[in-house]
Formats: structure tokens, C-alpha cells, sequence
């Protein structure tokens, strides 16, 4: 179900690509390959900073412009916050991050008592699928509960100003 | 650019103080149309051929206890600055122009730098401006390399800057003359002589790390800025005068490690993140600093000292620039008219039951004929439970006959309200004092 990835990022000082235009090149931000990055967390609304600043850092990092920033913590933010109202007391929520120079992704998943799917009708809903590129959720049995996945991916076309 | 001209741009960088082919090169940048390829370059060779300046304002301010390596820094920020917004048709010439500008900002730095930890940091108050120039001229908001590279600074310095979350705000107002200080972190490093000599088995410099980090709550990278030094020798440094406050309490009675953490902890209470707001409910996270903490330290750079028995126990706030701002809301009346809440740092699902209290509270008290507005100007992020809060009050609001209002100037709290399109319904000011104004 989850793309493939890469553990770890490869960074080949040789393979910097010198800039047709003649700019100089930064030495700031090297070639990024596709990564992923693990974020587990108890099911505490009070540690929903730690995947906001987690989406940031990486954000920051793959040069994203600062609007679009803005735009993925409230995504993550909104992600998690309702896998954790959704999720079983004392339980973990798993954040797998994916990132590249091109696009950010984030699979979160919780286990919970309820196989209801969740609802497309919320106002949370639409905030994801207004900022992000692709929205999904879906539920796979796990032991006597239900695996709540949600997924949503965001490419690095610069935001649309206003 | 023709071979010709780029040629003699580049000599310019060589003989600064011609100011002739200075003013040579200021028409020519002004003559270029916003967004040709040649702007940019040009631009950037101005600023390099005015280092000197940059440098030489930065060495006037060397003596003030600042490092001059953050002197220049700020220096050649404000440099960058003053190019951008150097218009050659005014009649001055650039270095008429730019020296004001420039000691100007240094001299602020110096004088800000020993007031509070939030306004030493002019960097994060240039990323402002920058943004809102940058964005004009990409038509799109800027990421952080561009900035760093318009503003001749490491990539590094405005990472800081944007995950404190300041390069989306305004500036903050140029504080009036005569305002009383706040009581900041220096401050309270001046007033070391009422720790009653505790910390006086340390030298001077090790001293003043360890307040600045456990007192005034500055990031030990932070630190490293303002002082001069790695971030690896803050660390080293740090860790070093902990271990030596173990092994020699200064004091008999209970010792300096005991003071030292009494006092550490009264200094995290005192946090300025949490900005002018001093509210019981600011204080959201006092229970749970030190697992926090423990967190946190993952985030700040793993170069805790090795110490995780003593150190868990320091709570301390330095690591807000990835925990993000606190939650804090203080309620005031303006006038008979209007009930302000004063809403700062994070509004997510944790801070929003609060913030819906104090709505609660307006509406059940006797002053619910006010108009209710919500202070946004200090929230860092607005998730949809915050959303949710503001659109319920609007609801509280309708059926008593009255209104609220929003006053949202950054994009962090703008962007939530226009995705939730709440924006079109609520009325939003840019600030409190044309939200009051309006009638």
C-alpha cells in the first residue's frame, strides 16, 4: 500500500549539477533522492506540534516556498488531530513522512474500535482536499480493531498567490 | 547585461568607494525592468561592492559586548535591505542613503539585543520585509534559500527565522520612546549579583551561557550567535559548567545545583513567547515541560550534554522554535463597546476548548451586547478546531443581535480562515486599531 522508499538519502558532493544559467550554484540545499521518515507518537492531541514542526523541518529544507509550508502543517495538523479523536485509548499514531524535492507525503494510521470510515461531508475534510494535491483514507482489519489510514500528498508547485 | 557592462560591474566590486561608477551601477539596476535575469545579478554585485560599508559600520559597534561577526551580519542584512529600496531619482546618493540605514539598524540590534530575546532578532524582523519583496517580485511567497540569499545570510539563520514562525508577520511597531522596559533574559543576566554569588565558581563567558541558556531561554545555537562562538563549543561549554555546578555547590545551604535548577525552573515560567499576554491559562504546558523536553531535545541538534538525569529535569522554553509558540488568550474590555481577546501562539485542538471558554464567558456574562473581537495578530497557527471556535462565536454573536471581528495580519491565520471561507463572513482587519475604529 505504501510507496516504495528509500531508507536514508544519498548526497553525492560530485553529483551537484552546475546551473546552465551560470548562477552560482548554493551549496545550501544538495540534490535530494526520495526519503521517508518514521514519527510515532502516543495518541496525545498535545503532541500534534511535534508532526506540524516534523512537516515544517522537512519542508524548509526541500526549499519549499513559505506559503506552502503554511499549508502542510494545517493539513498534517487536521490528518492527525482526527486519527487521534478516532483511535483507541493508549494506542500510537504512526506518521510516515515521504519527501523529495518535488513533492511531500504523509501516511498516518491509528488503530481504533470503529470500522466506520471517515466522514467526507466535514469541513476538516475539505481543508485537506482543498490544500492538498491527493487526499485518500481507508481501513484494514487489525486483530479485533480497525486500521484508520489516511494519506494525502502535496507537490511542490509553488502556491498561487492570494 | 553586455560583456562590456559586466565587466565593469565587476571592477566595481574592487573600488567601493568610487561612488561615481557606484551611481553608474544604482541607474543601471533602476533602468531594468522588474524581472529581467540581469536585475538580480546586478543587484547582488551592488551589495557585494558595499560590504566594506557594511563591515566598517559593524566595527564602529564592535565595543558594545556584541561579536562583530553578528554586528556584520546585521550590518550587511540591512545593506541588502537599503539597496532593495534605494530609489536613485530621489536625488541622494546610495551611500547618503544607506549609512543611515544601516548604523541604524545596528545600533538598534545593540540596544535591543540587551532588552529582550524576541527583539534581538533582527533578523527575523528583516525576513518580514524580504518576504513581502520577494513575494512581488516571484509573484509567489519566496523559500527560505531565496531569502537567505537575498539577505546575504546563511540558509541556516532563516530557518530559525521561518520556523519561529516570524517571517510571516509584520514587523512589530516601533516601540514608543518612553515604554517601560520589559524585563527580559539580560536583564536578569545583569542581575546576577542577587543569585548571591552562586554561580561564581564559573568564568565569566561559561556564566553567561549557562543564564543565557537556563535563565533568558535561548537556544544554544542562538547562544552560539550572540556570543561568537560554534554551537559545538556553547554545547561543550555548557555541559562543562554543569558538571562543575554538581561537583562545587557554591553554597552550603542546599548547594548551587539546587538554587540553580530553582531558579531555571522560575526562569522558563517567566517565558516571552507567550508575549504580552500574562494569563493563567498562557501557562498550558507547565505540568508537562520535562517530557517535553525530552522530546524537544531530540529536535535540538542531539547535543545535549550527556547528563539525562539532571538535564530532564530543567524545564525550559529555548526549544520553542520547533515546539512553536504557547497557546495563551487574555479577555479585555476597549471601551464600552468591544470585549478583546487576546489569542497568541498555537490554536490547535488542545488550545481551542480553552478559547471557547472565553467565548462563553462573553456571551454569559452581562457584556454580551459588546462586540466580541478576536486578537489574532499573535497566532503562530490556526487549525480547524480554532476555526471552528470563531464560527461558533459568530453563531453566539448572531442570535444575540451582535457581531464579532477578526483581526488576522498574517498569512498563518489568514490562509485557514479564506480555506475555510470564513473570511467572506466574518469582518477581518489587519489590525486591532481599525477594528475598533470601524463603526
Amino acid at each position: 500500500v505504501i510507496a516504495s522508499a528509500q531508507t536514508g538519502r544519498r548526497f553525492d558532493h560530485a553529483a551537484v549539477p552546475s546551473d546552465s544559467r551560470g548562477d552560482r550554484v548554493s551549496t545550501a540545499r544538495p540534490p535530494t533522492d526520495a526519503f521517508v521518515a518514521d514519527l510515532r507518537l502516543t495518541t496525545d492531541p498535545v503532541r500534534l506540534y511535534l508532526v506540524r514542526s516534523m512537516v515544517a523541518a522537512i519542508a524548509i529544507r526541500e526549499d519549499f516556498d513559505l506559503d506552502t509550508i503554511e499549508d502542510l502543517k494545517l493539513v498534517v495538523d487536521e490528518m492527525c488531530a482526527t486519527l487521534i479523536v478516532r483511535a483507541r485509548p493508549n494506542t500510537e499514531l504512526a506518521c510516515k513522512f515521504e519527501g523529495s524535492a518535488q513533492s511531500i507525503g504523509l501516511v498516518a494510521t491509528v488503530l481504533s474500535d470503529s470500522p466506520e470510515p471517515i466522514p467526507r461531508n466535514t469541513f476538516g475534510w475539505r481543508l485537506l482536499t482543498t490544500l492538498a494535491d491527493e487526499v485518500s483514507s481507508w481501513i484494514t482489519p487489525d486483530g479485533d480493531g480497525h486500521r484508520v489510514h489516511i494519506r494525502f500528498s502535496k507537490s511542490a508547485a509553488m502556491a498561487i498567490p492570494g | 547585461l553586455s560583456e562590456e557592462q559586466a565587466g565593469r560591474d565587476r571592477e566595481l566590486s574592487g573600488r567601493a568607494e568610487d561612488h561615481a561608477e557606484l551611481a553608474g551601477g544604482f541607474a543601471r539596476l533602476a533602468g531594468l525592468p522588474q524581472g529581467d535575469p540581469g536585475r538580480r545579478e546586478l543587484r547582488d554585485r551592488l551589495v557585494t561592492a558595499c560590504l566594506p560599508l557594511a563591515y566598517d559600520v559593524a566595527s564602529r559597534y564592535r565595543d558594545r559586548g556584541r561579536a562583530e561577526e553578528e554586528l556584520r551580519r546585521v550590518a550587511v542584512a540591512a545593506l541588502a535591505d537599503a539597496v532593495d529600496r534605494y530609489r536613485p531619482d530621489r536625488g541622494d546618493d546610495f551611500l547618503a542613503f544607506a549609512v543611515p540605514v544601516v548604523m541604524g539598524e545596528v545600533r538598534r540590534y545593540c540596544r535591543d539585543a540587551g532588552r529582550a530575546p524576541r527583539a534581538a532578532r533582527p533578523l527575523a524582523e528583516l525576513l518580514g520585509p524580504a518576504t513581502a519583496e520577494l513575494a512581488q517580485r516571484l509573484n509567489r511567497a519566496p523559500t527560505a534559500r531565496e531569502l537567505a540569499e537575498h539577505l546575504h545570510v546563511g540558509v541556516e539563520d532563516v530557518y530559525e527565522g521561518v520556523v519561529a514562525a516570524s517571517a510571516h508577520q509584520a514587523p512589530p511597531p516601533p516601540e514608543p520612546a518612553d515604554a517601560a522596559p520589559r524585563t527580559t533574559a539580560v536583564e536578569r543576566v545583569d542581575g546576577r549579583e542577587s543569585i548571591g554569588g552562586l554561580l561564581d565558581g564559573l568564568d565569566e563567558r561559561d556564566r553567561e551561557i549557562v543564564l543565557l541558556r537556563f535563565d533568558g531561554g535561548l537556544s544554544q545555537s542562538r547562544i552560539a550567535e550572540r556570543l561568537g562562538l560554534s554551537q559545538l563549543e556553547v554545547s561543550d561549554r555548557l555541559s562543562h559548567a554543569l558538571a562543575r555546578l554538581r561537583e562545587h555547590p557554591g553554597e552550603p545551604d542546599g548547594g548551587a545545583e539546587a538554587v540553580t535548577r530553582r531558579r531555571l525552573r522560575a526562569g522558563s515560567a517567566i517565558s516571552d513567547k507567550v508575549g504580552p499576554v500574562e494569563h493563567p491559562a498562557a501557562q498550558r504546558s507547565s505540568g508537562g515541560e520535562s517530557t517535553q523536553l525530552q522530546e524537544a531535545t531530540v529536535a535540538e541538534t542531539g547535543r545535549q550534554p550527556a547528563q539525562p538525569d539532571r538535564i530532564d529535569e530543567v524545564p525550559t522554553p529555548a526549544t520553542m522554535q520547533l515546539t512553536g509558540a504557547e497557546f495563551g488568550v487574555a479577555a479585555e474590555s476597549i471601551e464600552p463597546a468591544f470585549t478583546v481577546l487576546r489569542v497568541s501562539g498555537e490554536v490547535d485542538m488542545v488550545a481551542a476548548p480553552e478559547l471557547t471558554e472565553h467565548v462563553q464567558q462573553h456571551f454569559r456574562a452581562g457584556s454580551a451586547d459588546r462586540t466580541l473581537v478576536f486578537d489574532l495578530t499573535d497566532v503562530t497557527f490556526l487549525a480547524s478546531a480554532g476555526l471552528a471556535v470563531l464560527a461558533e462565536a459568530a453563531n453566539l454573536a448572531a442570535e444575540r443581535g451582535t457581531t464579532i471581528r477578526v483581526v488576522a495580519p498574517s498569512r498563518s491565520v489568514t490562509r485557514p480562515l479564506e480555506v475555510a471561507g470564513l473570511d467572506r463572513v466574518l469582518p477581518t482587519y489587519a489590525d486591532l486599531a481599525s477594528a475598533i475604529e470601524d463603526r
